[in-house]
């Protein structure tokens, strides 16, 4: 027995001499994790956000601007250790030339002055009297405007990229469904966005700086993968370049990608134009970087699920195209991408229905271009399957081409529904790419957009300018596109005062009173439940629209959306219950 | 017994398996879903037949089978919409174009490669896939279709087959699939060629003595595979709605793994088991479909389905794979001893201080993108463990990867784990899995543990991986920690010195396990299983401990992706990457570990610095290179330029002769 236990002593000790290496490195690695601890940095506290204007104490009585420069830089938007992981050293810029000089209105007092467009700052004048979405007017700005207050700032400069791709195979699939952008109207774009940053520099108040846009073709990303929810290793790496090489302080996106916003905000890029649809809980995470003109998915998902509950619940399908369906009560389903921010909403959106006692039929489709028609007929034949009446249309507006087509050739006729969430679903030039017969007369629900003709028109409030400032008429189509990106830029960087830093980007947008105009209401102050609070997108609220075939647009085209009430639009809580009048005109 | 008995008795059978598929289907398995079935099946069983032909000609599980057809469906599809030539002369240019490529990669790659181990060429074609999927996208880049202008199938009708419509697409599928199918059986079961194919498939050698001109049949059916692919291409092109989708439908693993499944459940001899399974594969994925509307549901599920079904058919894999892959072991070049040697040593530390002035000469992005070169490179040596030296072939090392990186995560980023705890948990990870997915094929082949790596690693890019599916599990979002709160690692120098830190150490341990007592069981086992148990080694345990600790390696590398990556990403561990890394452990020579790193840093590169499609051609072309004119990978030519070395500068002996000795003529 003894001899045993040596032996077995023996074997331990020969065990421990064998690899005593590895016990030791073991050994020191314990010590390490205990002795010299690395944990996870606090920057994933929750988020403070600040108060806005018209909800507490930074409220702005009459529409005069209080820019964000009240604010000490760092202080009033970014509570500490609230900033995103990121590349942050070297971000804010070294040398502070002087303590800038306080913004007039600085404290929210009332502001008595001129702005540099003339305009005398009494309450509730506008910077751009023309313009309906202007911001409050500011004082002509004269002092220290603070220099390099921040990354791609100087005291003369600011200095935000244009992210674009060169043309791919996503655009190539979406040109051959017939909803691609055509390559005269690409170059109306650029020529017009010229005219308008030329003009924005001059009419806003920059505090004597002025806004320089730096193209910025990916050098590292693939648009397909990002566009699929990936591609996350080339985006991040874009990112890093435009911070650390082209040193700007925001960028624009000409195709808005989830995964470069993530990695923009790491590396505390400001990115003006961020993706809508995404989650209040996505930018609420990445405060205080991105900023969207559109309507966070929460929002969009209760609204959504407001307008079904209101307007289609517990009624006949009467616009669907099969005289069978029109009989029954309608039956929803959903087409959505089996992407998280998508499914975030329409989650969302379907929560409001269950509560109404009804349900949704759900497709998941995976966005990935080589499978759209095949997952689109599938979906037609599950819907059908399923019983069917009404498809929400979550989905690109490509994924909307198959789909018609598909149900055409299967014969499934039911109401097809806009529902503001899906990036495009509801803009005429691709509604004119959608099977005829499937859509005319059939197509309606709720749009985030106004008509055509109010936001890309001749008419229009950029028609209008660029016609005053080069005398000539614009392209029909080039307005639109960069016109909301570059009014929300110049609009935050106007807003954030002299002291220009992404913390006082949203103490201004804070101080931003709402705006309404022809494309709704804008404000940065009210969370997707509709309670007061700092939301990073701008618009809060939708319409009805319908699809009419035989409409004729104001480019002469054929095929248009009408708005049904009037083009009245509704926020969260104040849809009017009715069946949608589709095809009575407004 | 009867060859038309034979076929009943196969069509009966897998008919049976459907239907008893169906009744656990939800929603069941309606005539229009099983017909629907049919066509996704037709197609899959087109690019399964050409992997059989190409197989039985020259002996190699063609990997690029899909993509031989790419190049001629993108010209097809670009003739159409683009200069609006008629569909047959479009066709007909197509398929001559993927015969010819088929033909080409035969004649230039195969054949200089007969007398390679078996898992050389297969490799091989990985770098002749990724070269024709550079060259589809080039030609998709260089013509751009008008506005509007669409590939409609030749067939303009609609047939109703309830619940659902045929259309166009899905009837040329239906009858030019079988057709084409029919035309292959017929060639080899009723032609004097198909009588050379099946004796050069039955011994090659044999064949060759009595008179079958190998190389010939060889081209031949490489451009009867080509032209298969290519058709089945062209066919699916208007689903996929532009040539540049035609090229990535060609390229993309979906295709892949069901045409390889459908091959192996034929043994990737067998017509007609081959066809049979290519139509279960279509069926059973539509009746999921149907069941279950959401696709990454469905892609996962199918994926299980064809694992359960590959992992319970004994046969199927046994003899097939085991053939396929008989010199993998004996390819496993010498394994580097250069550790041995105090200049060896040298050199090493060197290239490691050289590579940590990295970000001296590159900006910041190029920076960030090198740090994930150096974690793909101890993926990369995970592989030449767990393939070079366990000889068990993974195809889906980086899925294992994110494994590691997806507990990491979850444990420092949810769970509050310090990171240096976390680390060995993602590695414990990391080996749980790959040895869980090593165990169905210790005993059987090594192809077993190939198609089981990328099942998963197609289930977890699709699901396990994606925050959406598994919430549980994957942390999408961490924050960079400061190591030992002191170092940040915010900027992308300080990841990359980092990540270029930990790849020394494994780097070290690899080498130093090939040193130890558990390394030398591994090659011993690895060279002779039976002679190693006549030794006194469990050949079992000593595969599970290669699979194990090669899992931790790559466990520890998915950690400081998911680091880099600041979260989990799905995107971030595809198949496709997993078939590259296997493809630079080749190239770098197999069993080499510097060969391996020199490789990743080399095709690495070429990654940063050209564009995608160009980066597919020139690795793709440089795999190709590598493999024709450099057989031991790139170590071979690092060991003949030593040799070389130490040829020149060796001085001759001084021997003392006897002056009166008369002097040699």
């Amino acid at each position: 027995m003894r001899a045993r236990q040596r032996g077995g002593a023996g074997r331990a000790v020969a065990h421990v001499r064998r690899y005593r290496v590895l016990y030791g490195i073991a050994a020191a690695w314990a010590a390490m994790a205990v002795l010299l601890p690395t944990h996870e940095p606090a920057s994933t506290a929750p988020l403070a956000l600040p108060d806005v204007a018209g909800s507490g104490s930074g409220q702005t009585s009459g529409g005069v601007a209080s820019p964000a420069t009240v604010a000490a830089p760092g202080t009033a938007a970014l509570p500490s250790g609230a900033a995103p992981t990121g590349h942050g050293a070297g971000v804010e810029a070294a040398g502070h030339g002087s303590a800038p000089t306080p913004a007039p209105g600085a404290g929210g007092a009332a502001v008595v002055g001129r702005s540099r467009t003339g305009v005398d700052c009494v309450p509730g004048a506008r910077q751009i009297p023309d313009l309906a979405y202007s911001p409050p007017c500011v004082p002509a700005f004269a002092g220290d405007n603070g220099g390099a207050t921040h990354r791609g700032v100087t005291a003369d400069v600011i200095r935000v990229a244009v992210r674009s791709f060169p043309p791919g195979v996503a655009d190539e699939i979406a040109t051959a469904a017939g909803v691609g952008v055509p390559e005269d109207e690409r170059r109306a774009n650029e020529e017009m966005s010229d005219v308008f940053v030329e003009y924005f520099n001059e009419a806003f108040e920059l505090y004597g700086r002025r806004v320089e846009l730096i193209e910025y073709p990916s050098r590292y990303g693939d648009p397909l993968a990002e566009a699929l929810g990936g591609g996350r290793e080339g985006a991040c790496a874009d990112a890093t370049d435009i911070a650390e090489r082209l040193q700007v302080f925001g960028v624009v996106e000409l195709a808005p990608s989830f995964a470069f916003e993530q990695c923009a905000a790491e590396r505390q890029l400001v990115v003006f134009n961020a993706n809508s649809f995404a989650s209040a809980s996505f930018y609420d995470r990445h405060h205080p970087y991105l900023w969207a003109p559109a309507m966070d998915c929460e929002r969009t998902g209760v609204q959504l699920g407001e307008y079904v509950t209101k307007r289609l619940l517990d009624r006949p399908a009467r616009w669907a195209g099969d005289p069978t369906l029109q009989a029954r009560d309608r039956r929803l389903g959903v087409y959505v991408p089996d992407l998280d921010e998508y499914q975030r909403c329409v989650d969302v959106a379907a929560a409001g229905v269950r509560a109404a006692g009804a349900d949704v039929v759900r497709f998941n489709y995976a966005p990935d271009p080589v499978r759209l028609a095949l997952q689109a007929d599938r979906a037609v034949a599950y819907f059908r399957e399923q019983g069917v009446t009404t498809v929400l249309l979550a989905c690109d507006p490509t994924s909307v081409v198959f789909l018609t087509q598909a149900a055409e050739r299967q014969g499934y006729r039911p109401e097809w529904v806009t529902t503001g969430a899906g990036g495009g679903e509801d803009i005429a030039i691709n509604a004119r790419a959608y099977e005829r017969a499937q859509v005319d007369g059939h197509l309606f629900g709720r749009s985030l957009l106004a008509s055509d003709a109010d936001v890309l028109g001749p008419d229009s409030e950029p028609g209008r300018l660029y016609e005053r400032l080069t005398g000539q008429e614009a392209h029909p189509y080039g307005q639109g596109f960069y016109w909301n990106h570059h009014l929300i830029l110049f609009t935050l960087l106007q807003a954030a005062g002299p002291n220009l830093t992404p913390a006082a980007i949203a103490a201004g947008a804070a101080s931003l009173p709402p705006t309404t105009g022809a494309v709704g209401r804008m404000w940065f102050g009210q969370r997707a439940d509709g309670s007061s609070g700092l939301d990073h997108t701008l618009l809060d609220d939708g319409l009805e629209v319908y699809w009419d075939a035989d409409a004729v647009s104001y480019s002469g085209d054929r095929g248009v959306f009408v708005a049904t009430m009037g083009g009245r639009r509704f926020g969260t809580g104040e849809w009017p219950a009715g069946e949608p009048a589709v095809g009575s005109g407004s | 017994m009867n060859r038309a008995v034979r076929l009943a008795m196969t069509a009966a059978a897998s008919s049976l398996a459907v239907m008893a598929f169906a009744a656990f289907l939800p929603e069941g398995l309606p005539l229009g879903i099983a017909v629907r079935g049919l066509v996704a099946g037709g197609s899959v069983a087109l690019v399964a037949v050409g992997m059989v032909l190409a197989h039985r000609a020259s002996g190699v599980v063609n990997l690029a089978q899909a993509q031989l057809g790419v190049v001629g469906a993108v010209l097809a599809v670009e003739l159409r919409m683009a200069w609006d030539v008629p569909y047959p002369v479009a066709l007909i240019a197509g398929l001559l174009t993927a015969a010819a490529a088929g033909a080409l990669v035969e004649v230039l790659v195969l054949r200089r490669l007969r007398s390679a181990p078996a898992v050389v060429p297969m490799v091989a074609t990985v770098g002749a896939a990724q070269l024709l999927t550079g060259l589809a996208l080039l030609l998709d880049g260089a013509v751009r279709a008008p506005l509007g202008s669409r590939f409609a199938p030749p067939v303009d009708v609609d047939v109703v087959v309830s619940p659902v419509v045929i259309d166009g697409t899905g009837l040329s599928i239906l009858i030019a699939a079988p057709a084409a199918v029919l035309g292959v059986a017929h060639l080899l079961y009723r032609t004097d060629s198909g009588l050379a194919f099946r004796a050069i498939a039955s011994n090659r050698e044999r064949a060759a003595l009595a008179g079958v001109p190998i190389l010939g049949h060889a081209a031949a059916a490489w451009a009867i595979a080509g032209a298969l692919s290519g058709l089945a291409l062209v066919l699916e092109a208007p689903v996929a709605g532009s040539p540049g989708a035609t090229a990535i439908a060609g390229g993309g693993a979906a295709l892949l793994v069901r045409a390889l499944a459908a091959a192996a459940a034929g043994g990737f001899t067998r017509l007609v088991p081959t066809v049979a399974a290519a139509a279960s594969i279509g069926v059973v994925e539509e009746g999921l479909a149907w069941s279950y509307p959401t696709t990454a549901v469905v892609d996962v599920l199918l994926v299980v389905a064809i694992v359960a079904v590959l992992a319970t058919r004994r046969g199927v894999l046994g003899r097939s794979g085991t053939s396929a892959l008989a010199g993998w072991r004996a390819a496993v070049s010498a394994p580097s001893t250069a550790l041995s040697v105090p200049a060896g040593r040298a050199a090493w530390v060197l290239v490691f201080v050289a590579a940590g002035a990295v970000p001296l000469v590159l900006d910041a992005a190029r920076t960030e993108l090198a740090a994930l070169i150096v974690i793909q490179a101890i993926v990369v040596l995970s592989l030449v463990v767990v393939s070079g030296w366990a000889g068990e072939l993974s195809l889906g090392q980086f899925a294992v990867a994110g494994a590691g990186g997806a507990t990491c995560a979850l444990l420092y980023g949810r769970h509050g784990w310090d990171l240096m705890a976390a680390l060995p948990a993602a590695a414990a990870a990391g080996a749980a899995v790959l040895v869980a997915l090593g165990l169905p094929g210790l005993r059987r082949s090594a192809l077993v543990t190939a198609v089981t790596t990328l099942a998963f690693a197609a289930a977890s890019h699709g699901f396990l991986l994606e925050h959406r599916h598994a919430p549980w599990f994957v942390e999408d979002r961490i924050a960079r920690p400061a190591l030992w709160d002191r170092i940040p690692l915010e900027r992308p120098w300080q990841l990359y010195l980092v990540a270029l830190a930990v790849l020394a150490a494994v780097t070290a341990a690899v080498v130093n396990l090939r040193r130890t007592r558990a390394g030398r069981a591994l090659l011993a086992v690895r060279d002779n299983e039976a002679s190693a148990s006549a030794t006194g080694i469990d050949p079992v345990r000593a595969r599970l401990f290669g699979l194990a600790f090669s899992g931790a390696v790559a466990g520890v590398g998915g950690a400081l992706l998911v680091l880099h990556q600041a979260g989990v990403h799905a995107p971030s561990f595809t198949p496709e990457l997993s078939l590259r890394m296997l493809a630079v452990a080749v190239v770098g020579g197999l069993g080499s570990v510097r060969g391996a790193l020199l490789a990743t840093a080399a095709l690495g590169t070429a990654d940063l610095l050209l564009a995608p499609e160009w980066s597919l051609v020139s690795t793709g072309a440089g795999m190709l290179v590598v493999l024709l004119f450099l057989p031991a990978g790139v170590d071979g030519v690092l060991q003949r330029l030593a040799s070389a070395v130490a040829g020149l500068s060796a001085r001759p002996a001084r021997v003392d002769t006897d002056p009166r000795l008369p002097v040699a003529p």
